[in-house]
């Protein structure tokens, strides 16, 4: 969850020059100033369709020749889009649901608590939180979550371009079947194929794939940031004991905020391309040049997060970019806020003395456009 | 006293004012920015600008008297 050394390194000579796996050369962004510029900046792009646009991999450029979802779209199309997007995703709507976490995470501790002493908190806690919250905001049946969870890890691993097509074709399957039925639900599914779809507001292919996008981006990031988490305050105990002892929740907000900045588990979005020059704090971009901006080196840029590899959950981190900044900011934001909130403040009470179960060097690390862990032995009464 | 104000056309109601500083900031239907309250004293000056700061595409501005 820290960057790599070599990021301080290259630090000193901004911006550094990376090449693309088809040769394309691209800025490394890394500095927090210069990556919020080139989140909010009008002169670069986010349309994947663009020649010159970087991608990581071919299996990354499998959607390219597709109608493109909100993340890889530049106004007006992307207003238009998230315009229709943002009202299920309000602060207001997404309060609503914390009865519906608290009782989820109380059960889920539960199960803990008899499965324990020893646990794995990745698979018998951590995803299970945020599948089951995308779940509820999106109206999907709960018996499908299992299912969903497999299909949308490997939609966001670092997998074969035909396991990740594959994957992607079952979920998109799922959604193209419930386009054939009555959509009279008040469920946001329901909701937006009738107010959307079925007037030609939005095309039904990009439904589907913005159906995907909703569901893999709610399903994985949350729970790696738990996971992750976890691992940060068993390293900054003092964290994890405060939180414990915070009866009236007072400490979980601004917590969560510094869990996110130190975690940065979406470390893989901000892939861009400048449509005219850029000045960023050391040198100008030129234009139609290819910008990778680092969210995790940002959130641990010295210059604007003091000692910014010690997790302090007093700090005010509320500025990072562990959501991203610009248009394309994390639309279920604030349900991961809510995820998150809710399942540090009941995981540190109910279980204050716990512990890693192996050494930190023993855990297997998932690597893809989301970081987090394959697993998470832990001891919960020790 | 403060002033809040409102960049025309920029909000895409992405709500981080509201989570930050809910005496001031709600969203409307269509998940934009209402200013709830114009006008901030100086003891809530603070939060004001934390929310100001939230935005991630600058889109209030807190002006000064």
């Amino acid at each position: 969850m820290l960057p790599p050394p070599r990021i301080a390194e290259l630090r000193e000579k901004q911006p550094a020059l990376v090449r693309m796996y088809d040769g394309t050369p691209a800025a490394l962004v890394l500095d927090y100033d210069d990556v919020t510029t080139i989140m909010m900046s009008p002169d670069v792009s986010d349309d994947g369709r663009a020649a010159g646009f970087p991608y990581v991999s071919e299996a990354a450029r499998h959607n390219r020749g597709k109608r493109p979802t909100i993340d890889r779209l530049d106004p007006p199309e992307h207003d238009i889009q998230r315009a229709m997007l943002a009202p299920f995703f309000t602060v207001k709507r997404i309060k609503q649901m914390r009865p519906f976490f608290e009782e989820l995470v109380d059960s889920l501790l539960d199960e803990l608590e008899e499965a324990g002493p020893t646990v794995d908190l990745v698979t018998q806690f951590a995803r299970h939180i945020p599948a089951a919250g995308t779940a509820e905001l999106m109206g999907l049946p709960s018996e499908d979550i299992p299912r969903f969870l497999e299909l949308s890890e490997t939609y966001q691993s670092f997998g074969s371009a035909e396991e990740i097509a594959a994957a992607g074709a079952e979920i998109a399957e799922y959604f193209e079947r419930r386009l054939a039925e009555p959509a009279d639900g008040d469920d946001f599914i329901s909701m937006l194929i009738r107010e959307q779809v079925r007037p030609g507001h939005l095309a039904p292919d990009q439904f589907v794939r913005t159906m995907i996008l909703i569901l893999t981006g709610g399903f994985d990031t949350t729970a790696n940031t738990i996971a992750l988490g976890v691992v940060a305050m068993m390293d900054h105990r003092e964290a994890w004991e405060a939180l414990a002892n915070d009866a009236d929740d007072e400490l979980i907000a601004a917590a969560v905020e510094e869990i996110v900045r130190y975690t940065s588990t979406a470390h893989h979005a901000v892939f861009r391309l400048t449509t005219a020059p850029v000045q960023l704090s050391t040198a100008e971009l030129p234009a139609d040049h290819a910008v990778i901006a680092s969210q995790m080196a940002a959130n641990h840029d010295p210059k604007k997060f003091e000692c910014p590899h010690l997790l302090d959950i007093e700090r005010d981190a509320r500025t990072h970019v562990g959501f991203g900044m610009g248009i394309h900011q994390c639309l279920g934001q604030h349900m991961a806020r809510l995820a998150l909130q809710v399942t540090f403040s009941k995981l540190t009470k109910r279980f204050p003395r716990l512990e890693l179960a192996v050494k930190p060097e023993e855990l297997t690390p998932r690597i893809g456009l989301v970081h987090g862990l394959m697993g998470l032995p832990v001891r919960l009464t020790p | 006293m403060h002033r809040i104000e409102v960049v025309e056309g920029k909000c895409i109601g992405a709500g981080n004012c509201v989570d930050v500083a809910e005496d001031y900031f709600d969203q409307g239907d269509d998940a934009l920015v209402i200013v709830l309250k114009e006008q901030v004293p100086e003891g809530d000056v603070a939060e004001v600008e934390r929310a100001v700061k939230a935005c991630p595409v600058a889109a209030l501005r807190l002006l000064g008297a």
